[in-house]
């Protein structure tokens, strides 16, 4: 279990010992330095979290904190996840539970080397290298006239085989709060039939189709806004009209649901603190986009879980996946029946999901091009004001 | 940290004169603007004219890609061709950022090699630096576990323009290795206007009495398809997926849209819509075609003021002259007002010069973390290959 820390990165971190020294204290206290990861970006902005190594869910990152730039570290997030990977084929030949039945870590989880890791570091897990980390410029943060700042990113990857498919959990943190988390589809078509025609599927060589199919990701994300998990609150935001214009309303979800994505009301969704506020007396919150419910899939009568786009649960530490949870015994089975109408006064565990419709076409073989699916948590009311914005000012 | 990975790809790119800058004809010939090359190790290439317009800026024209030794005509011209904006408290008329105010022109902003980190930039006619171009290699572009991998590069095009003193629009092309091409319009500036808290609408940000008020932006993308050589043979074709009624089995239908009309996303049925070309196939004998991977969904039709063009998703129309903008069209002659308007004659589009107009809606919700300098926010979709080529060429 040895950290390979880059050369650029040595460097880096000789020049903010101090911040380093301060950190591995904290790390340790969570998870142990050789599991903790402490990153800084060139424009300020720093994340401090820990990651673990399981059988089903690969790699889950927990204690994920952030500190803006002149500001002060708060947490986020106790414990983050891909929760399921739910892969149902058009024919009915095949309904894959990726996670839970097949597991993204352990001989699952490749490994990787340096090239696969541009101008990264890799993190190793018994031996082998199992995560890139890397700092990537990601554009334009912000721009007044001709004035502007580039920004950042802290990034994450591992690579996992199941069957034919190798899928990508990414994990990216911004230099302005915001996280992206994705995973990339790719490796080879994984079932085909024989014909020229069919419409289960589409023709990419002679006498073959490849069979259509989807990818239904589900995270599981445990909020601990300012590392209290027992005073988080849910909000609901749909946009209505009203004196004439478009008012937000804000709704609290106070039990446990499934809610739908509604393009006419531009509804989206808020987990905020119930204690902590900004300067302007706003709650301190996250944001959860769903940018890419563009795709959705209600499957048959025992697969009730992929009724909704995303759900809100009471914490349960014995409800670890979206589908195919074990210990049917002492827990549920699935998100349908872990919403059981329980309060959401304590810690919540919320599960956003996105869909991928995949029709194969000719150019998925013999190497598929990866595909990515994500979703989007973004600070709101987290800072006083734009952190990084303080150079143009 | 370098951009450029000089083993993966060779860049050559050729900047051409151009002295006037304005829309071309359908069909065209010359480039009357930048000709743009973008050269991959691999053998790929891109090649386009870029142009900038008075009221759209950033144009791409006659885009074309070389896959397998092969070169092959994806659009004839694309543009945003209307940014129709209107804040959440409705007061006053919708801005055009487009049609109205323009954005090319001295509405471009000056780039410096800040702005273009390891690209180059291009003038504008009178000189200023108002395009950077720049390639992002090291991307994963496929793994395979220990057998397959291969990283991969895109080329980007962009201008910034100065929309209001306060608000200003990035527009981003973005042409992949693979044949992806992802157009995006970037959203930044400072938070744009304010109104009395009493009134409701908005946020507070900062002031409890003035909030900051929210807004939402049409976004109308014209997509002037001219697949392959001939440009006036393409077809439209919708693809949905139905459930059987166990839900166990789901089955394709793809269905020819014969007449122009317009269209809206429905996620159960996973509806897309690919633009194939009449004659032209793969070296496997399957027709050539480019599918449009929308985005934003769960904003896409919000329409508080009921305007019946912003009820559509997509819009599917001949290629007529002074069809220009998405909405705000000047009514001249024959020539409808918006791109709704423009698929009520019901012309038949099967084989013929298409042009597709994808309509998006950013709804911006204000922060204390864009006090008062907003994060720039990014709207895009991807146009992807469809059995463009018998295998993957990478």
């Amino acid at each position: 279990m040895q950290q390979l820390i880059s050369k650029k990165m040595l460097a880096g971190l000789t020049l903010i010992s101090a911040i380093s020294i301060n950190n591995s204290a904290v790390a340790e206290e969570a998870c142990g330095a050789a599991y903790a990861i402490d990153s800084t970006l060139p424009n300020g902005g720093r994340w401090t979290l820990c990651w673990e190594h399981s059988l089903q869910n690969g790699i889950s990152l927990h204690h994920i904190a952030y500190q803006p730039k002149n500001g002060s570290k708060q947490d986020i997030l106790y414990r983050a996840e891909l929760a399921q990977v739910h892969v149902p084929y058009d024919d009915n030949g095949a309904r894959y539970h990726d996670i839970s039945d097949y597991g993204f870590g352990d001989r699952n989880m490749l490994g990787l080397d340096e090239k696969e890791c541009p101008n990264g570091s890799l993190i190793s897990y018994a031996g082998k290298s199992v995560i890139c980390q890397q700092v990537l410029p990601r554009g334009e943060e912000l721009r007044y006239q001709d004035k502007s700042v580039q920004g950042y990113k802290l990034s994450l990857f591992s690579i996992s085989q199941i069957g034919s498919y190798n899928y990508v959990p990414r994990w990216e943190f911004f230099d302005n709060g915001t996280i992206e988390l994705s995973v990339g589809a790719t490796g080879a078509l994984q079932r085909f039939t024989a014909g020229s025609q069919s419409n289960q599927g589409w023709p990419i060589a002679d006498n073959k189709i490849g069979l259509a199919h989807l990818h239904n990701f589900f995270w599981r994300l445990d909020f601990d806004l300012a590392g209290n998990g027992a005073n988080d609150m849910i909000e609901e935001i749909n946009f209505v009209r009203d004196d004439g214009g478009l008012k937000a309303k804000k709704e609290p979800i106070l039990v446990e649901t499934g809610r739908d994505v509604n393009p006419q009301t531009m509804r989206t969704w808020i987990v905020a603190d119930k204690t902590l506020k900004n300067a302007a007396d706003s709650p301190i919150a996250y944001e959860i986009q769903l940018y890419q419910a563009g795709q959705r899939d209600v499957g048959p009568e025992e697969e009730a879980f992929t009724k909704y786009d995303i759900y809100f649960t009471k914490a349960k530490e014995c409800e670890r996946f979206a589908s195919h949870n074990s210990n049917a015994d002492v827990c549920a089975k699935d998100l349908s029946t872990y919403i059981n109408d329980e309060s959401l006064e304590d810690d919540i565990i919320v599960w956003p999901t996105t869909t991928f419709y995949h029709i194969p076409r000719a150019e998925d073989a013999p190497n598929m091009n990866v595909h990515w699916s994500g979703i989007r948590l973004k600070p709101f009311d987290w800072h006083n004001s734009n952190p990084l914005a303080g150079t143009i000012r | 940290m370098s951009l450029l990975n000089k083993k993966l790809l060779t860049a050559l790119l050729m900047f051409c004169c151009s002295n006037h800058l304005y829309a071309a004809p359908n069909p065209v010939s010359a480039c009357n603007g930048t000709s743009l090359e973008a050269r991959f190790d691999s053998g790929v290439a891109w090649s386009m004219c870029v142009s900038l317009e008075q009221n759209a800026g950033l144009v791409i024209q006659q885009l074309k890609l070389t896959s397998l030794n092969f070169e092959r005509r994806v659009l004839g011209q694309a543009s945003l061709a209307q940014l129709e904006t209107v804040f959440d408290d409705n007061k006053g008329s919708p801005s055009f950022a487009v049609t109205r105010d323009g954005l090319g022109a001295d509405k471009l902003v000056t780039l410096t090699s800040n702005d273009c980190p390891n690209g180059k930039l291009y003038p504008d006619p009178t000189g200023r630096n108002v395009v950077c171009t720049r390639y992002q290699a090291d991307e994963l572009l496929y793994k395979y576990a220990y057998q397959a991998y291969r990283q991969t590069s895109y080329f980007e095009v962009f201008s910034i323009s100065q929309g209001t003193s306060l608000q200003t629009y990035t527009q981003r092309w973005r042409f992949y290795e693979n044949g992806v091409i992802e157009p995006a319009l970037g959203f930044s500036g400072k938070l744009p206007r304010f109104a009395n808290a009493e009134l409701g609408f908005g946020r507070a940000v900062k002031d409890n009495n003035q909030w900051a008020l929210g807004f939402s932006s049409y976004l109308g993308w014209r997509l002037d398809f001219d697949l392959g050589k001939d440009p006036n043979n393409d077809i439209v074709e919708e693809i949905t997926s139905t459930a059987s009624p166990s839900r166990r089995q789901k089955y394709l239908n793809t269905e020819v849209l014969q007449q122009e009309t317009a269209r809206n996303l429905n996620p159960e049925l996973k509806t897309s819509w690919r633009i194939k070309d009449g004659d032209e196939t793969n070296s496997d004998g399957r027709t050539i075609s480019y599918e449009i991977f929308p985005s934003n969904y769960y904003q896409s039709v919000g329409n508080f003021r009921g305007r019946p063009w912003l009820s559509k998703d997509i819009y599917f129309t001949h290629y007529q002259t002074c069809e220009q903008y998405a909405s705000d069209n000047k009514p001249t002659g024959a020539c409808a007002r918006n791109a709704l308007q423009y698929t009520e004659n019901k012309e038949i589009i099967e084989k013929s010069d298409l042009v597709v107009w994808y309509k998006q809606n950013y709804h911006y919700l204000p922060r204390s973390d864009d006090s008062d300098y907003m994060s720039t926010d990014w709207v895009s979709f991807q146009l992807v290959p469809r059995d463009w080529t018998a295998t993957n060429p990478l």
